[in-house]
C-alpha cells in the first residue's frame, strides 16, 4: 500500500448516516470520480429495477458449467474413500484398464482421512460408463482408527487425524486474521490468542456486579449450493480452456496455473452462470485439477460434476463450534470484560474460529479470544457466508439476553449501553420500531398466562446485531466501449453466483452515461476479460463497482471533449450527460450524433479501483428481529416475521440487495432450525450426504421478511458502497434463538433448535417451575 | 421459438445483448446430435417422446433418466439436474402437463408421451407470462433452481389460475432454492395470475 504524500489534495465530503452526515477531509485518489454526494440525484443508480439477466435465468438458457457440452466430451468421476480413517493397500485398476473409452489416474496418497477423499480420478464417454468403471476399481483398504466428535477429538489419546503439524491456506472468503502459524497438540491447533483492553481479567471478574458463564454449540452446515461443484475442461494445444463453477475466476486460473506448471496466459477460465458458492467455490479443487489432468490425458475435454453425496461429503462445510464464555457486566447492563474460548471443527480443515464477533461487534472493553481447530475424520469446512460469524453471534448475542434476564433490563437497552456506533444505534431503533419490540413485556405475560392454563403456543421476540467489514480486494478494472454507432459495452471477468453483478455494473454505467440500463452490454464471467474481485466476503460490489464508475466517467469525459465543438463550447466546458444527450451552453445535441463523430470506430476508457479513502468506520453493521410462536407439545418453531435492519453505503440496485437480505435471512433461519448433518461415530460415515434427510428450509417456512435499507455515506469510494452478502445472514439464527428462548422462558444453547430440544427445553421450565 | 431445436436456443442465446458468447460455453450442436446418435448405446431400447411439441427420438439404456436424455441427448440444459433423486426439484418438467421431477422418470417411461421444459415455455426474447412475471419479481438470485420453479409455477396456474398464497407454497414446495428467493418466487405466482387474467 503506497504512502500518503505530504501535500497530496484533500478534499472535504460528507459522511455517515444519511440525514446526518458530517464533513470530513479525505484523500481522494488522482482521476478518480467526485464521490457521489448526499442530495445528488441519482437516475437508476440505487433504484429497483428488473434482473438483467433476469430472461436467459428463467428461459433455461443461462449456460451454467453443468451445462457445457462438447463433441467427445467425457465425463470425469473421482471414486472416494468410504472410510473416514484407513491406509490404502492397494489400488487394482487391472479390470479399470481393459475398458474401452476410459482414461484413469490413481491419486498420489497413501491415507485417506475422510469418508469421500478422493482416491482415483477416470473419466468416460458417458455418465453411466463412468459410474460403471468405478466399480471396476478394486481398493484395499486397511481401516483406522478414527475420530469424528468434536469433544473426542480432544481427548489425550484420540486417534490423530494428522501425525504432523498442518499449514493454514487463506481462501477469499475468510474472515480477516485467518491464515498462519500455530501451535498444534494431538488434534487441536491453537489456542491463537487476541484481545483488547486490561490483561488482569480475575481482577475484572472480581471487581463485577455479575459474571455469567454461559457455553454455545452449534453445528456443520453445508453449503448445499444447487449447482454442485463441477468444471469442465478442454485442451486446444499447449492452451487450457475450462468452465468452473466457481466464485473466482481469477484465483482458479492462478491456481490451475501454478498446479500444472503453465503461464497464467495459458489458462483461460469462464464462468457466467454459477449456481451458488456461498464460500465453498473459491479455489480449483481436485474436481478443476483432475478435469484438467483428464482432459490432458485423454486428448479429449472433460466434464468433471460432483453427484450430491459427493458434495455434501467433500464439497465444504461451516464448521461445528463450542463456545465457552466469560463476562462480567455492570448493573446498568454495561460489559467490562468478555472471555471467549472457542473449539470447532472444520474435519481436515482449518478455520473453525468463531471469534471476530466478540472483538468487532460491540463496544466491550476488556476482551480476550482463544480460537482453536481440532481435527476430526471429516470432510474439509472452508469458509460459508461470514465464516464464524453466525456462531460467534449465537454465542454473544445469547449471552447478552441471559444478562439483561437476569438483571431486569430490556434487551435492546442493554445492547445500547454496550453499542456506541451511530449507525447501528438508528438500525435498533428503526428494527424496534418494525417488530412492534414495545410489546415484549405484554407478550411475557400471556406465555405465563398460556403456561398458567396448561395451552400449548408461546411467542417470542428476539433480536441480534451484526458486524462485518469493508474488505477491498484490490485489482479490479473495468473497460468501457462505446461505439459509432452508439452501442456501450462494459467489460469485466467477474461472475455471477447470483449476486447480479450484470445488473448493478450495467446500472453504474448507465447512470453516469445517462442511458437506459438495458442499453448496456454487459461482459462478464471470464479471465479473457479484465480482472474482477472474487464473489465472497462481501467484497465484490465495493471492489468492482467503483471501478465501473471510473471507467463510464472516464468515457463521459472523452465523449464530453467531442461534444464540446458540436455544442459550441470549449472542449474544457462543462458539458451535461442526461438521457436526453449532451448539452452545454442551452444547446444539446443527442447521444447517436456525438458517437457518429467519434475519431476512431470506438472509444475505450478505462477504470481502476483506487485506493480507498479514509471516510468512516471500516465495519457494516445491522441487526435483525425475529418473531416467533413456539408449540410446547410438538416442539415446532413457526418464525413469523423477521425484520432486517442493514447499512450497505449506498446500495448499487435496491431490488437486489433485498433479495439478497432475504436469502440470508432464509439461510439464517435453515441454520437455526433444520440442518445438521449427522455423523455415525462408529463407523465414521455421513448418515445424510443428501438433500432429503439433510433438511433444508423450504417454501413451507418462508415468514415475513422485512428488508431495510439505511443510507450511508462510506466516504471510501467514489459510490459510496458496499457488499451486504455476508451480514444479511449474520444475526438471523441469533435473533430467531433468542426469540426461542423468549417464548419458553429457558435459554436455548443449541442449534439446530428441533423439535427434540424444544420439548427439553419446555420440560426443564416446568420442572423448574414446579420445583 | 416455437422451433426448439438446440441450434435455435444457442444462438438465441448467442443473440442476447446482455449476455456474451463466452466461447468455451458454446457447442456445435450439430456436431453433438450426430454424436448422441453414433455413440455405443449399449444394451438400449428406442424411445420417441415430444419434446416442446417436436418430436424427438433415441435408444437408450433403460436406466436412463429423462432428465439425462434432455440434458445429454437433446441439448436441453434448462431442466437442471440438483440432486438426482428428487429432494430438489430443479429437473421439473411438465409430462402430459403434469409436473414431475424428470430425475425420478425414466426416459422409457416417457415413451410416447408429451414433456414440456422450461426452454418450451418461452425464450429470452419472447418470455411467457410467468418467466416475465419472475423477471418482473426478481423471482431468482443464481438461476439455478429457476427453471424448477418456472416449470412449476406454470403447472399450477395451468391447474388453478387464481391460487390462493397456500395453494402456491404447496405448488413449489417441492423445489429448493438455496439462495432463498421464495418471496421473489411467490411473487411472480401472484403476478402472473393477475397477468394471466388480463393477458
Amino acid at each position: 500500500m503506497a504512502e500518503p504524500t505530504k501535500d497530496a489534495p484533500k478534499t472535504k465530503i460528507r459522511v455517515g448516516l444519511a440525514g446526518k452526515t458530517v464533513e470530513k477531509e479525505v484523500e481522494i485518489p488522482a482521476g478518480d470520480p467526485p464521490p457521489f454526494a448526499e442530495g445528488q440525484v441519482r437516475r437508476v443508480f440505487g433504484g429497483r429495477s428488473p434482473r438483467l439477466d433476469g430472461r436467459f435465468k428463467t428461459t433455461g438458457r443461462a449456460v451454467y458449467t453443468h451445462d457445457v457440452r462438447r463433441a467427445g466430451l467425457l465425463y470425469g468421476r473421482f471414486l472416494r474413500s468410504p472410510h473416514a480413517h484407513a491406509r490404502i493397500v492397494s489400488v487394482d485398476t487391472s479390470k479399470l484398464a481393459k475398458i474401452p473409452g476410459v482414461v484413469f489416474e490413481v491419486l498420489e496418497k497413501k491415507v485417506v482421512r475422510y469418508q469421500g477423499d478422493p482416491v482415483l480420478a477416470l473419466a468416460a464417454p458417458s455418465a453411466a460408463a463412468a459410474e460403471d468403471a468405478l466399480h471396476a476399481v478394486d481398493v484395499t483398504y486397511e481401516v483406522l482408527p478414527h475420530v469424528v466428535v468434536l469433544e473426542e477429538a480432544m481427548k489425550d489419546g484420540a486417534p490423530l487425524v494428522f501425525d504432523k503439524p498442518v499449514e493454514e491456506h487463506r481462501t477469499a472468503g475468510d474472515a480477516p486474521g485467518a491464515g498462519g502459524k500455530v501451535e498444534q497438540t494431538g488434534n487441536v491447533r491453537g489456542p491463537r490468542a487476541s484481545g483488547r483492553g486490561e490483561k488482569d481479567f480475575a481482577k475484572l471478574f472480581a471487581e463485577a456486579d455479575g459474571v455469567l458463564e454461559l457455553s454455545f454449540r452449534t453445528q456443520v452446515q453445508t453449503h448445499a449450493c444447487m449447482e454442485t461443484h463441477s468444471t469442465f475442461a478442454e485442451w486446444k494445444g499447449d492452451e487450457l480452456f475450462v468452465v468452473a463453477s466457481t466464485q473466482g475466476i481469477f484465483s482458479v486460473r492462478d491456481e490451475l496455473a501454478q498446479a500444472l506448471g503453465l503461464p497464467k496466459d495459458k489458462v483461460h477460465v469462464s464462468a457466467e452462470y454459477v449456481g451458488g458458492g456461498f464460500g465453498s467455490k473459491f479455489g480449483a479443487g481436485d474436481h478443476g485439477l483432475w478435469a484438467a489432468k483428464l482432459s490432458k490425458k485423454a486428448g479429449r475435454p472433460v466434464r468433471l460434476v460432483l453427484d450430491r453425496k459427493e458434495d455434501q461429503l467433500a464439497g465444504g462445510n461451516r464448521p461445528d463450534s463450542l463456545n465457552r464464555m466469560k463476562v462480567a457486566y455492570r448493573k446498568d447492563g454495561t460489559v467490562t470484560a468478555f472471555e471467549y474460548v472457542c473449539h470447532g471443527t472444520a474435519g481436515v480443515a482449518t478455520g473453525a474460529g468463531t471469534g471476530s464477533v466478540v472483538k468487532n461487534s460491540y463496544a466491550f472493553p476488556n476482551v480476550r479470544v482463544e480460537e482453536s481447530d481440532v481435527f476430526t475424520n471429516l470432510g474439509p469446512g472452508c469458509a460459508m457466508r461470514a465464516p464464524g460469524h453466525p456462531q460467534g453471534t449465537l454465542a454473544v448475542e445469547a449471552a447478552l439476553d441471559e444478562i439483561a434476564a437476569r438483571l431486569g433490563l430490556d434487551p435492546v437497552a442493554l445492547r445500547l449501553k454496550n453499542d456506541p456506533v451511530d449507525i447501528r444505534r438508528e438500525e435498533w431503533e428503526r428494527g424496534a420500531k418494525l417488530i412492534r419490540w414495545e410489546r415484549r413485556a405484554a407478550i411475557s405475560e400471556r406465555n405465563r398466562e398460556a403456561e398458567g392454563k396448561g395451552l400449548p403456543l408461546r411467542r417470542g421476540l428476539g433480536c441480534a446485531a451484526s458486524v462485518w467489514y469493508n474488505i477491498v480486494s484490490p485489482g479490479s478494472q473495468v473497460i468501457v466501449r462505446v461505439h459509432r454507432d452508439g452501442r456501450v459495452e462494459v467489460e469485466n471477468g467477474v461472475q455471477e453466483i447470483g449476486c447480479g453483478n450484470p445488473t448493478t455494473i450495467a446500472l453504474t454505467v448507465a447512470e453516469e452515461l445517462g442511458l437506459s440500463p438495458d442499453a448496456i452490454r454487459v461482459k462478464w464471467g471470464a479471465s479473457s476479460y479484465p480482472f474482477g474481485p472474487a464473489s465472497g466476503g462481501s467484497t465484490t460490489t465495493v471492489s468492482l463497482i467503483p471501478a465501473v464508475r471510473a471507467a463510464a466517467w472516464q468515457a463521459k469525459n472523452k465523449l464530453a471533449a467531442v461534444a464540446a465543438p458540436l455544442l459550441s463550447v470549449s472542449s474544457g466546458a462543462e458539458v451535461a450527460v442526461g438521457p436526453d444527450g449532451f448539452a452545454a451552453g442551452g444547446r444539446a445535441v443527442s447521444w447517436k450524433t456525438v458517437c457518429a463523430k467519434l475519431p476512431g470506430d470506438v472509444l475505450v476508457a478505462t477504470g481502476d479501483r483506487a485506493k480507498d479513502y479514509d471516510g468512516t468506520d471500516p465495519r457494516l453493521f445491522g441487526v435483525q428481529f425475529a418473531e416467533v410462536v413456539v408449540d410446547v407439545e410438538t416442539g415446532l418453531v413457526s418464525v413469523e416475521k423477521v425484520v432486517a435492519v442493514h447499512d450497505c453505503g449506498l446500495p448499487v440496485w435496491r431490488t437486489g440487495v433485498e433479495s439478497q437480505i432475504r436469502g440470508g435471512v432464509l439461510q439464517g433461519i435453515s441454520y437455526a432450525l433444520f440442518e445438521e448433518r449427522h455423523v455415525d461415530r462408529r463407523t465414521g460415515r455421513v448418515m445424510n450426504p443428501n438433500l432429503e434427510t439433510y433438511k433444508i428450509l423450504g417454501s413451507k417456512d418462508v415468514p415475513e421478511i422485512v428488508p431495510i435499507l439505511v443510507d450511508v455515506y462510506t466516504g471510501r469510494n467514489n459510490t459510496q458502497t458496499r457488499g451486504v452478502g455476508e451480514p444479511a445472514t449474520i444475526p438471523t439464527s441469533a435473533a430467531v434463538v433468542n426469540a426461542i428462548s423468549h417464548a419458553l422462558g429457558v435459554r436455548i444453547t443449541q442449534i439446530p433448535v428441533t423439535p427434540a430440544r424444544v420439548l427439553a427445553a419446555a420440560a426443564s421450565r416446568r420442572k423448574e417451575v414446579t420445583a | 421459438m416455437d422451433d426448439e431445436t438446440k441450434g435455435v436456443t444457442r444462438r438465441g442465446l448467442l443473440k442476447g445483448i446482455a449476455t456474451t458468447a463466452v466461447a468455451a460455453t458454446a457447442g456445435s450442436a450439430a456436431v453433438l446430435a450426430e454424436e448422441a446418435r453414433k455413440a455405443p448405446a449399449g444394451p438400449g431400447l428406442p424411445v420417441s417422446i415430444t419434446v416442446n411439441g417436436r418430436a424427438q427420438s433415441g435408444v437408450f439404456e433403460p436406466r436412463t433418466t429423462l432428465a439425462e436424455a434432455l440434458r445429454e441427448t437433446w441439448g436441453l440444459t434448462g431442466t437442471k439436474i440438483g440432486c438426482d433423486r428428487g429432494a430438489c426439484g430443479a429437473c421439473t418438467v411438465l409430462l402430459d402437463g403434469l409436473p414431475v421431477n424428470s430425475c425420478l422418470t425414466l426416459v422409457h417411461d416417457a415413451d410416447g408421451r408429451s414433456v414440456t421444459t422450461v426452454e418450451g415455455l418461452g425464450a429470452p426474447e419472447a418470455l411467457s407470462p410467468v418467466q416475465k412475471a419472475f423477471v418482473e419479481a426478481d423471482g431468482m438470485q443464481c438461476g439455478f433452481c429457476t427453471p424448477g420453479m418456472v416449470v412449476s409455477a406454470e403447472a399450477l396456474l395451468r391447474k388453478s389460475p387464481n391460487p390462493s398464497p397456500d395453494e402456491i407454497r404447496a405448488a413449489v414446495a417441492g423445489n429448493l432454492c438455496r439462495c432463498g428467493t421464495y418471496a421473489g418466487v411467490f411473487a411472480a405466482c401472484e403476478g402472473a395470475k393477475k397477468g394471466a387474467r388480463h393477458g
